[in-house]
């Protein structure tokens, strides 16, 4: 049996984000550096590794668990598991909004739009649009507004706007859009990093861990 | 009110039998369906609906729309046919377990088992085991622990409950998990079903004291529901993870739609080099459960 204080020593790191965001695909490319399994299932709870990676000359033992996005698991994990944390990963899929020409159309109203609110009248007109990225879209927007409530804010925060290699042929949206979509600079208080990545490809998910350790040190 | 309802097979004429007994309603659907004596698919799901909806009623004989391939079928080529079989045999285990058995190019022997709702899925396991493993020693699912011998150290992947593991505790002259006498036992997976939390408790205490010892490498799945147990499963997990060390522990909840399924195919690619190994497995259960 391992010593108590040896195991609890190790970095916690908790992974959040909407369903389907490529959590799991973010860990994956984690233990593995590079992605084996070609089909993917919803998270249904919640799932804690203990993982050792090389960045640069260093070596990393943490501890990282990742939750699945449903709204039934941001309730019953996120908030203990936030608590336990000395970072978090918050993982955002920058491609939702690829196909929904609804939202499109009205983006550029859109992005202007005031804080964030449940209610507010940009969410009524998405609703007028059928795309079934509209309602994953909406819950993506509400994930993240619970995620970052419950945040605190000593705590450095990184946000992958992840699948970043998916938006070829189709309308890119920049980095500063998706901010804006998702309100992500209304965190500025918060010790905060947010950059493309691509969990299938790896793009930017070392270089972007590397700064999480470091805030965590 | 009697306690079997009959199915009778329109082209064979062979019975099988149901006992509403051995059927929890609380595992039962609530999904309606039409009270019409035929039925559409001869699953389990149905016959639960057919409990609800003619539990007044004595024994009934219902036609079925398909045939039982079992009773004209020797030979199982494909995981597909065997899981058909599977179903429309009842649950029978021991013509499933022949059937498998007298195929020996069967690749995916293990996977017969996943197939059911949380009910049947119990009483499967205790049924086949009795059967299927003591042929293959290969792969135990279990949800009695103590029927284990030394005659299973190849045993690669053990699913028990609390229950069985303190079965096993309780039955010195039987195998324990993990017990150093047996070391080919230790497994690479397993799964604790948490429904009791009088079993929780004791287990935690059994784990505090040593007497339960797991591999730090195991791979845990803490199946969990809320409605029965009463210990909030991320106590359980933390205690496993900050106070056992183990290094990898999921918690994987029964109520959530498909949440078995996971439970389910999260075990198999536990045991898998190559989790890619699960697809053809991800594809049949997804269109039986």
């Amino acid at each position: 049996m391992k010593n108590v204080f040896s195991s609890t020593s190790k970095k916690n790191v908790t992974i959040l984000g909407y369903k389907t965001a490529g959590k799991s695909t973010v860990i994956e490319q984690l233990i593995e550096n590079k992605i084996l399994r070609e089909r993917r299932e919803e998270t249904h709870g919640s799932k804690t590794r203990e993982i050792k990676i090389q960045l640069g000359d260093k070596e990393h033992e943490f501890r990282i668990t990742d939750i699945g996005g449903s709204e039934l698991y941001q309730n019953m994990f996120w908030k203990a598991d936030v608590a336990k944390s000395d970072g978090v990963i918050y993982v955002v899929d920058s491609s939702l909004l690829n196909e929904c020409k609804g939202l499109q159309k009205d983006l550029g109203n859109w992005v202007e739009s005031e804080e964030y609110c449940p209610n507010y009248q940009a969410d009524d007109k998405i609703i007028k649009c059928n795309c079934p990225e509209n309602e994953m879209f909406r819950g993506s927007r509400r994930a993240k507004a619970f995620a970052f409530s419950i945040l605190d804010l000593g705590k450095p925060i990184l946000v992958l706007l992840n699948k970043a290699d998916l938006q070829e042929n189709q309308r890119i949206y920049t980095e500063d859009e998706i901010i804006k979509l998702y309100k992500l600079k209304t965190m500025v208080a918060h010790n905060i990093k947010i950059t493309p990545a691509s969990a299938l490809t790896g793009e930017n998910i070392f270089e972007s861990i590397n700064w999480l350790f470091e805030q965590m040190e | 009110m009697k306690n079997i309802l009959t199915y009778r097979c329109k082209i064979c004429s062979e019975e099988y039998h149901l006992n509403l007994k051995e059927i929890s309603p609380i595992e039962a659907p609530t999904v309606n369906t039409s009270n019409s004596a035929l039925i559409p698919a001869p699953r389990m799901k149905v016959k639960h609906n057919i409990y609800y909806q003619n539990h007044d009623t004595h024994t009934m004989q219902l036609e079925l729309n398909e045939n039982y391939e079992i009773t004209t079928t020797k030979k199982i080529n494909k995981i597909q046919t065997i899981l058909d079989t599977l179903v429309r045999s009842n649950y029978d285990v021991s013509k499933i377990v022949n059937s498998i058995l007298e195929n020996t190019e069967n690749p995916l022997k293990p996977l017969i088992l996943f197939i059911s709702d949380l009910q049947t899925y119990r009483s499967f396991f205790s049924s086949l085991i009795k059967t299927y493993i003591q042929e293959t020693q290969e792969i135990c699912f279990t949800f009695k622990s103590n029927v284990l011998s030394t005659e299973h150290r190849n045993l690669k992947f053990i699913i028990t409950t609390l229950e069985g593991g303190m079965q096993s505790l309780k039955s010195p002259d039987k195998i324990k998990l993990c017990d150093n006498r047996y070391s080919k036992l230790i497994p690479k997976s397993i799964v604790f079903d948490l429904v009791s939390s009088e079993n929780e408790n004791e287990f935690i205490n059994q784990l505090k004291k040593g007497k339960i010892k797991l591999p730090d490498d195991v791979k845990v799945i803490v199946a969990f529901d809320t409605r029965k147990s009463k210990n909030p499963p991320l106590a359980i997990r933390s205690f496993l993870l900050d106070e056992i060390g183990l290094k990898h522990v999921d918690l994987l909840n029964y109520q959530d739609t498909n949440g078995l399924k996971s439970v389910i195919l999260q075990s198999y690619y536990n045991i898998l080099d190559n989790p890619n190994e699960g697809r053809d497995v991800y594809e049949l259960i997804d269109s039986y459960l």
